[in-house]
């Protein structure tokens, strides 16, 4: 008989089988999860498998069902001891995090270090620049930019925008007239260093005669030919004694550097876009539709300016304009009429109202009937009320005009002794009455002797208020005495189109008023216009013009422009209505010095306030201030404001997760 | 179109009949017209556009290079993202017709389409540029500050953000209609069926099934707008001062630009129809049926 292996027999009974409870499930719940789900099709596990072995152990254990006991109630106990931790959700909760944290960065604004300090930021260009060519582009924008970058012989000097000498420090000519004499600053210098010379002067004026360059043609034709006999000195020739030259020419016309030009064989196509001027500034960037930047140059022969950079941002909505203003991105713009209260509102800021030098006025085709009639035309000059119309159409900002070809800002030439036509509605009835203009079949117009009614289309561009607003207002004005105005605002190459082939009654027009008062006179004498001025022919007053252009005695000229002013008057080709104020804002605590002048701070013929211009700091440290540099409480936000928001954010997607989480 | 081109120079009163002459002849536009249009094709296949009128002496083609790559980026970030919002928002809605979520997202599609661009645009400038300062209130860059390649892009990120959302918002709708009402009937279809019988989850059945095959509809609309990037946002542009062709194609027609506008025309038809061509070739890879023609 074998003997049995009791001490196997007795192990065998104590140790039945070997069960591992391995509690590290926990760790590994979602790694085991995705290593079962990799490769499943179809619905993924919920559990990992050493969970349900687990359960399983307990099963046998404790003799404890599945479905009630051990899975829900673990489950939750689980959950409870919060150590079912879902990694995924730790996760989603970092991504959502991080994005919240880049997205607020994105609140910092950009810390550049090494910026000069001194830039001054406005938005005076409405517009951009057509181009960068002195001697072709031709708009509002083009020449404030010029007059930044280029120098002239002389220049129209605030208030009222007479003539001051500049780069020509004196000139004289010769009794005769035909000789002028000029003679140059001496330490004028190009931006690239190059001294200024006559040579330039002589240069400049030959180059747009031989080039025909079209914008300055009319102003030198009747130059015969420039001499430089030393330096600093400029000797003119012309057909005639010219009394506009100082005004037209000499303040007018930028001078080009020679050495730069005299390369160009086609000045036209030429886009000059490292700009050499002789100006204040130089150019240091320019990008087309977004804005332009000058610096100060420092070779400048007036002295370097005060401000490091002045930046023009372009195109940019009025309302954004304001709200620019007011966070101190602008330092200063020209505002339309409506900003005005909000503007004023705001201690930082300042409200600069100056006299403008665009005139507006009622052209009148005097080739028609009635117009044609010197007293119907002056019958309704008595029938509008100027003052009325500035009143309601420019909220006040604006001066009424009586002499045509002038304006009361540019007080040396402007004649306040024409004859006037005070609102006076019973005097134009009176005259109309005289006429034979009467309302015979009385339904509120009259009528000419023939029947046909006084009624007429006044046009008016199409999209700009004050043109639009005058037309109405007129119209209302002109149904008081019995005549019936239709304002007709059209497109404004509708209204050119009508101009040309002299097809309208009535159009609401406007015009610059040059500190050269020939320049809108000269207008009345031509006869083939493409802008038609009513059609209306004097030969007294082409006789006075005549003799004008050649009076060199500014003081008798003044007399023979207020005779022609006169005539106007009279005449009425034109009825003169207003000139719109500029409304400019600044803001106080940054820069101060601003010129006021004619035609605005930012106007294109005031160039003294780009030299005068300060940071208020400098201006602090050299006078007593009496600007109170109030720093407004505004309303920012503090920092501390981002992170709540930030961490409320981060809160309530977490809940929004973990609740759907939860829902499983 | 009334308005003869050089009107707009003679808005200066300082210009003489005799240089007016001069200017017509600069342009070339005393020549009959018959020579001009035919100058004008010939010198388009040399890729020369003319010379702008408002602009002058600079050529259309410069005018124009210089403020693309700006729209280009603005709106081919912005069209894209409202695609892509667009779509996953309309096949979510879709997918779960007549729920919550469908009804909200068809409300904030009407709701995005009614409102005025310019106006949501000035709101967000409000709120997040003047009372917030989180974003700068105009242009594509900072002026005047000389920043390196990380700083810059930084900057013009920035800048961006706020015209990029109001584009993304309002130009949610479309795709998103789009693709709900396509997954809509595309879920009653028996493979949908099939694939949910199969236990794939839906999201799975969702994008990787019924979406696939509504991508061609959704193609077609893509292929449009992208081929309008060319052509600019107007109200987004004027609102934010944003350098794009949308605002230079305004300010041409209210010129009378007529170089400038032709060539900005000109442009946006081969763009679009190059985007088409390019939406059909990638029509092939999206559906084999195509392929196998």
């Amino acid at each position: 008989m074998a003997a049995r292996d009791w001490r196997r027999v007795n192990e065998g009974l104590v140790k039945r089988g070997e069960i591992l409870l391995d509690l590290r499930i926990l760790e590994r719940w979602d790694s085991e999860l995705e290593r079962m789900n990799a490769r499943k099709e179809g619905g993924r596990y919920l559990y990992p498998g050493v969970f349900i072995r687990l359960l399983g152990y307990l099963r046998v254990l404790f003799h404890l069902p599945y479905r009630q006991t051990i899975l829900k109630s673990y489950i939750r106990s689980l959950d409870r001891m919060g150590l079912r931790e879902n990694a995924m959700l730790y996760r989603q909760i970092l991504a959502i995090g991080i994005a919240t944290v880049l997205i607020a960065s994105f609140a910092l604004p950009t810390q550049v270090c090494g910026a000069p300090q001194n830039i001054l930021k406005t938005t005076t260009l409405l517009e951009d620049l057509t181009t960068l060519n002195p001697l072709v582009g031709n708009s509002i924008t083009d020449w404030w930019v010029y007059m930044i970058l280029y120098d002239r012989l002389a220049t129209f000097a605030p208030p009222d925008l007479h003539l001051e000498s500049w780069l020509a420090q004196s000139w004289e000519h010769s009794p005769d007239g035909l000789v002028w004499t000029i003679h140059l600053v001496e330490n004028a210098k190009w931006h690239d260093g190059t001294p200024l010379t006559s040579a330039d002067v002589q240069f400049t004026v030959q180059y747009v005669k031989q080039h025909e360059v079209t914008i300055w043609m009319d102003e030198v034709q009747d130059i015969v030919d420039v001499q430089a006999p030393d330096p600093h000195t400029v000797v003119i020739r012309t057909t005639m004694p010219l009394s506009n030259l100082p005004t037209y020419v000499f303040a007018r016309i930028p001078i080009v550097p020679k050495h730069i030009w005299e390369k160009i064989d086609k000045p036209k196509e030429y886009g000059n876009d490292k700009p050499v001027g002789s100006g204040p500034y130089t150019l240091l960037e320019y990008k087309p539709g977004q804005y332009i930047r000058f610096g100060a140059f420092d070779g400048y022969w007036k002295g370097k300016p005060h401000v490091d950079e002045i930046l023009a941002k372009m195109e940019i909505p009025m309302d954004v304009i304001l709200m620019e203003l007011k966070k101190g991105d602008l330092d200063m713009a020209s505002i339309d009429t409506p900003y005005v209260p909000d503007v004023e509102t705001d201690l930082n800021l300042k409200v600069a109202v100056s006299k403008g030098i665009y005139y507006d006025h009622l052209l009148l085709n005097t080739k028609r009937y009635p117009f044609s009639i010197r007293e119907f035309r002056q019958a309704l000059a008595y029938a509008i009320d100027k003052k009325d119309l500035i009143d309601r159409v420019l909220l006040g900002y604006g001066d009424a005009v009586d002499a045509p070809g002038g304006v009361p800002a540019l007080d040396f030439w402007y004649n306040k002794d024409v004859t006037k036509y005070p609102y006076n509605p019973d005097k134009a009835k009176q005259i109309l009455d005289g006429l034979g203009f009467v309302d015979k079949n009385k339904d509120g117009v009259r009528e000419t002797p023939n029947g046909t009614r006084l009624e007429f289309d006044i046009l008016n561009l199409a999209g700009y208020a004050p043109y639009v607003r005058m037309g109405d207002v007129i119209a209302e004005q002109l149904q008081k005495v019995g005549i019936r105005f239709v304002n007709k605002p059209v497109e404004w190459a509708a209204q050119s189109k009508a101009c040309n082939e002299r097809d309208y009654d009535v159009i609401v027009w406007g015009w610059t008023i040059s500190p050269e008062p020939g320049q809108y006179l000269g207008q009345f004498t031509l006869t083939d216009t493409y802008w038609s001025f009513g059609e209306w022919h004097n030969a007294t007053f082409n006789a006075l013009f005549d003799q004008q252009k050649t009076e060199l005695d500014i003081n008798k000229r003044k007399q023979l422009i207020f005779k022609l002013q006169e005539i106007l008057a009279e005449e009425l080709p034109v009825l003169p209505i207003w000139t719109m104020s500029i409304i400019e804002t600044y803001r106080l605590d940054t820069f101060t010095g601003y010129v006021p002048a004619a035609g605005g701070i930012g106007g294109i013929y005031n160039k003294v306030t780009w030299l005068n211009i300060r940071p208020v700091t400098e201006a602090l440290a050299t006078e007593t201030a009496t600007a109170t540099t109030v720093s407004q409480v505004v309303e920012v936000i503090p920092t501390w404001v981002y992170a709540v928001i930030a961490i409320l954010v981060v809160l309530l997607v977490s809940v929004a997760v973990l609740a759907r989480t939860r829902r499983r | 179109m009334p308005g003869s081109p050089i009107d707009r120079f003679l808005k200066d009163p300082a210009l003489t009949e005799q240089e007016r002459q001069l200017l017509l002849r600069d342009f070339g536009l005393d020549q009959p017209l018959q020579v001009q249009f035919v100058l004008y094709v010939l010198n388009t296949f040399h890729g020369n556009l003319g010379i702008s009128f408002r602009y002058y002496p600079s050529s259309v083609m410069s005018v124009i290079v210089s403020r693309i790559p700006w729209t280009l980026y603005l709106l081919g970030v912005s069209y894209s993202l409202s695609i892509l919002i667009g779509v996953l928002l309309g096949a979510v809605a879709g997918w779960r017709r007549g729920s919550k979520v469908d009804m909200s997202t068809l409300a904030l599609c009407f709701i995005t389409r009614s409102l005025p661009v310019f106006w949501f645009g000035m709101v967000l400038l409000l709120i997040f540029s003047f009372y917030l300062g989180m974003f700068p209130s105009s242009g594509a860059e900072t002026p005047g500050v000389t920043m390196d390649l990380t700083e810059h892009i930084y900057d013009v990120a920035r800048h961006s953000v706020l015209p990029m959302a109001t584009i993304v918002f309002i130009l949610l709708g479309p795709p998103a209609l789009l693709t709900r009402n396509l997954v809509a009937d595309v879920s009653d279809e028996q493979y949908i069926y099939v694939a949910k019988s199969k236990g794939l989850p839906p999201r799975i059945v969702l994008f990787k099934h019924a979406l696939r095959n509504v991508m061609l509809p959704i193609s077609s609309y893509t292929a449009v707008l992208l081929g309008y990037i060319v052509a600019g946002a107007l109200f987004t542009e004027t609102v934010f001062t944003w350098p794009g062709v949308g605002r230079l194609t305004y300010e041409a027609v209210l010129t009378r630009d007529y170089p400038l506008i032709q060539g900005i025309l000109l442009l946006t038809a081969v763009s679009v129809l190059l985007a088409n061509f390019l939406v059909d070739i990638l029509y092939s890879y999206f559906d084999p049926r195509v392929r196998h023609q």
